[in-house]
């Protein structure tokens, strides 16, 4: 990795000192990865890829006009890579100034924030991921018990500069994202386990095997019912409770959102209580479970932000762009994933099996997964999602029954503001997409959360 | 760049002398985005992209493998890789890939456009999108986005049977969209995006009638103040009449990506979820009433869902897929149709729909929509719908959707409705929102309206598999009308 790192700062200072040449004010962002997914589908391998991708974005700064050239080709290119500085010169030259004045600030020298790269996992070899997979579900496939999901592993190498110093920063690690899914082949129902990691020694198969076979034993033989529409206690797992987060900062903390009236969240709320005192919400570079950047793609350095602390909201993100438009000061949040973390409970619920004996006094509905979230009205907050994979009707007469799909619709101000406990251990909860260049990101969550009567509109009457 | 096509040769060759069944080659020389985007009369963001790269997919004892590089040079190296990937593949492989027989073909294809969007100067460019954002500029309207996205691609694809098609695919999208603030605080939005008839070219020409973007500028200011002072949709059941603006939305989730085929098959149960679809249901379904017929057609000459030949190499099709209400067929490609053929005991499918779209080098073509059509109908204009309506609401504009995992039923809300009361529109209402089960609500399906109401109306962010893509197609759909939907829950 050293000789990479080195070749890129190189690589940056080369082009910073092209652009002054040019008399064209820049920023630089460098993007390498190498990606390797293998995807399983009807018990097969439906698909093994790997790609290598160098990606470069120069953005041209003429006073409040920018423009921007991003450059996907061979990182040899260095004509080329000249080339887009001088296209952006060109764009910004003849863009229009932004009637706002807009930031460029020297980079300040950081350390190298590469402590997240594992060399072992970046050389993750095919055959350990078969033995893994294989490991993973043993003795749980048959044929009527059906394989699905992928295994995703890879690293990205980014840094960041300007035309006002020769200062480069650099980030790098490396990230598995794993999600395995056991659906039956005539009742259709799915079951899914996931594993986050950051490093080689993060990957145990034994945990996700648990994860399924307790929810195999659940649902093989189970009736499965149709749920009445109405209020439900319901606990979220791990991966649905990231969503909800995500969903939350998206339509909730960020800044400039709340400027566009695209938020539920508005300046009136800074510093009153809007979720229940359980809820403490923060995006927090230092969790390195949450694939962090300790810098933006400004090089603005980034420390923990406390979004909300004992159910009261602190602070707006904002990025540089809808700081400057706003006249508001950026807050580091100019980055490819956040790091959010929520904060754990007190609860001794740390497990599905104790989930499932978990004394109560009305049904829960468990729900693990949530499957297409989206917004319904934005400055309400209410969105709209199903259950998927392996949820559970926990009775209050102690027995565990299986329902079938069912949707919810509801506002996050309720999910959060109704909260009845939350767990007292955390984890990591993978949310990377694979959409465009490798963005590894994950949330920090408890393991389990208790909501009161979230709403359930609709119920399927079939998987 | 001939050394580039000399070596794809030379490296399908050597693939299949390693044991390759079937190879391919996707070389991309050079792709050209830009996207302009203004928010309240500033100009945020001008990115221009380039892009260059190479993918080779490897067909190994039925198992793929694939690999890829930004760098073509790195010819032979992705070759080895995807190879390998290949093999490690064919270790867990119940079921082998068979690639349905076609006929390789040496084609060259290249979107009709006029004017290429990338030489029209930046500034002229500018001067639209400011000229729509002074339209839409507002007391009522509290913020005003308005953005263009115009794409290039030079693609060449080569497979070891020795098809060599040469593509050069022009696409443009742009939007717009007015936010206001109630009294309340509460947000309503209205937009628009670039649509068409379904004739014509794709390149800059696709702004020079108003109709179909900048003049629209006034309607969608003067529908937002509408709502922001309307009454809530009631929680009722009534007949829905789908305006394009959201009727592109319902057959797209719904109809189109129900039938994807590898879907159908469980390829992405892991990620974007099934389709309630089974293979026995084809030529017996009854999907629809009689007066649904919906086509995939890949030959429209000015829709992102039209490009030439597939990434299997397949030429472009126009097909039903339901007609008069039954399932006929699906959205399919050389790779999955064989397989849906021997688990359905009968063929089903008699070759590719020439459906498999990759977004880019370094993605494996899957099934994707092409452009997913609704005939026109017999039921008149939009007015003529309404007229014939006891009582009914009018919808339009895609607000948010959320879909069951196996498109078996849905959620829509939309930006703006009308009541309808015998036969006349009585007021407008805000937040309306519709969700029912899939099968019931096509089979309601009550009126079509004609030629005059379709609008083909594009796709530019279609979102499925592992890794995922993004795909752009187009639907071309009339006004329609659905009995008896559940509204404002």
């Amino acid at each position: 990795m050293p000789a990479k790192k080195d070749h890129l700062k190189e690589l940056l200072r080369d082009l910073i000192r092209y652009a002054r040449a040019q008399n064209i004010t820049a920023e630089f962002w460098l993007h390498a990865e190498h990606s390797a997914l293998v995807r399983l589908a009807n018990s097969a391998i439906s698909l093994n890829t790997c790609e290598d991708l160098f990606e470069l974005t120069v953005t041209a700064c003429r006073g409040n006009a920018r423009g921007t050239c991003t450059l996907m080709i061979a990182p040899g290119q260095r004509e080329r890579m000249y080339e887009a500085i001088r296209i952006a010169g060109t764009i910004a030259q003849h863009a229009t100034p932004t009637s706002y004045p807009r930031t460029l600030t020297p980079l300040t020298p950081l350390p190298d924030d590469d402590g997240g790269f594992d060399e072992a996992l970046w050389q993750l070899a095919p055959q350990q991921k078969l033995d893994y997979i294989q490991a993973a579900v043993q003795g749980l496939e048959s044929t009527e018990m059906v394989l699905a999901g992928m295994l995703s592993s890879g690293a990205v190498w980014e840094a960041a500069a300007n035309t006002l110093n020769d200062t480069v920063v650099f980030h790098a690690l490396t990230d598995a994202n794993v999600s395995l899914v056991l659906s039956h082949a005539q009742q259709r129902w799915e079951l899914q386990s996931t594993q986050s990691a950051a490093c080689v020694s993060e990957l145990q198969p034994a945990a996700v095997h648990a994860e399924l076979e307790l929810l195999l034993h659940q649902y093989r033989g189970a009736r499965p019912q149709q749920l009445a529409p109405g209020p439900y206690e319901v606990v979220f797992g791990r991966d649905a409770l990231a969503e909800l987060l995500q969903m939350c900062a998206w339509l909730g903390f960020n800044g400039g959102a709340c400027k566009r009236k695209m938020t539920f969240l508005k300046e009136e709320h800074l510093g009153t209580r809007i979720f229940s005192a359980q809820v403490s919400i923060s995006d927090d570079p230092t969790q390195r479970a949450a694939f962090p950047y300790a810098f933006d793609v400004h090089g603005v350095p980034r420390t923990p932000f406390p979004l909300v602390t004992r159910g009261v909201f602190n602070a707006f993100m904002w990025d540089r762009d809808s700081a400057d438009e706003f006249g508001q000061k950026e807050t580091g949040h100019s980055v490819p994933s956040l790091s959010l973390a929520l904060a754990p409970g007190t609860s001794p619920v740390n497990s599905l099996a104790a989930l499932l004996t978990m004394p109560r006094e009305r049904d829960v509905l468990y729900i693990p997964h949530l499957h297409y979230m989206n917004a319904v009205n934005h400055t309400e907050g209410i969105i709209t999602c199903c259950s998927r994979f392996g949820a559970l009707l926990l009775r209050a007469d102690g027995s565990v029954a299986v329902p079938f799909n069912v949707r919810l619709t509801e506002k996050l101000g309720h999910m959060f503001g109704r909260v009845a406990w939350l767990s007292r251990e955390t984890c990591a909860a993978n949310v990377s997409g694979t959409y465009g260049t490798r963005t590894p990101a994950a949330c920090v969550v408890p393991r389990f959360m208790g909501v009161h009567d979230v709403a359930i509109t609709h119920v399927n009457d079939s998987f | 760049m001939n050394h580039v096509i000399q070596g794809m040769r030379d490296t399908l060759q050597r693939l299949c002398q390693a044991g390759a069944s079937y190879a391919d080659v996707r070389f991309y020389p050079q792709q050209d985005d830009e996207t302009l985007v203004v928010m309240q009369g500033n100009l945020k963001s001008v990115e221009r992209s380039v892009t260059t790269g190479i993918g080779i997919r490897v067909l190994y004892h039925g198992a793929w493998g694939f690999a890829a590089a930004s760098s073509p040079d790195a010819l032979a190296t992705v070759a080895d890789t995807a190879l390998a990937n290949a093999h490690i593949a064919a270790q867990r492989l119940p079921y082998p890939v068979r690639l349905a027989p076609r006929t390789p073909v040496t084609a060259r294809y290249e979107s009709p456009c006029i004017i290429d969007p990338f030489s029209i100067p930046l500034e002229e460019k500018v001067a639209l999108l400011m000229e729509v954002d002074k339209q839409l500029t507002h007391p009522a309207v509290a913020q005003r986005i308005v953005y263009m996205y115009a794409t290039r691609r030079h693609i060449i694809f080569m497979d070891s049977d020795g098809a060599h098609i040469e593509k050069i695919i022009h696409e443009i999208f742009a939007r717009m969209m007015a936010i206001g603030v109630e009294a309340n605080g509460m947000s309503q939005e209205r937009s628009y995006e670039l649509r068409n008839k379904g004739a014509g070219t794709r390149g800059w020409e696709a702004f020079h009638d108003p109709a179909y973007f900048t003049g629209q500028a006034p309607r969608v200011v003067d529908e937002l103040q509408q709502v922001l002072t309307a009454e809530p949709c009631p929680r009722d059941t009534r007949a829905v009449i789908l305006l394009p603006g959201i009727m592109f939305l319902q057959t797209h989730e719904v109809i189109g990506h129900a039938l994807e085929l590898d879907r159908i098959l469980g390829y992405e149960l892991s990620y974007a979820g099934g389709s309630f679809v089974k293979l026995e249901d084809f030529g017996t379904l009854r999907y629809g009433s009689d007066k649904l017929t919906v086509r995939a057609d890949a030959t429209l000459p000015n829709s992102p869902g039209s490009f030439g030949y597939d990434d299997d190499g397949i030429p472009c099709q126009n097909y039903v897929l339901i007609e008069n209400g039954i399932l006929k067929s699906a959205i399919t490609s050389r790779q999955t149709i064989l397989e849906a053929n021997d688990k359905a005991g009968r063929t089903i499918f008699a070759s590719s729909g020439g459906c498999a779209r990759a977004s880019g080098f370094n993605r494996v073509p899957l099934e994707r929509m092409t452009n997913i059509n609704i005939d026109a109908g017999a039921d008149g204009t939009r007015d003529d719908i309404i007229a014939n309506t006891e009582r009914g609401i009018v919808m339009d504009g895609a607000r948010s959707w959320s879909i069951g995992s196996n498109r078996e039923q849905f959620h829509f809300a939309c930006e703006i409705g009308w009541l309808v009361e015998d036969g006349r529109i009585t007021r407008v209402v805000k937040n309306p929102t519709y969700g029912m089960d899939t099968l019931p609500f096509w089979r309601a399906l009550s009126a079509v309206g004609g030629e005059r109401t379709r609008e083909l109306v594009f796709v530019p962010n279609c979102g499925k598999g592992l890794p995922s893509q993004i795909m752009h197609l187009g639907h071309f759909v009339s006004v329609c009308r659905f009995d008896n939907v559940p509204i404002g829950t």
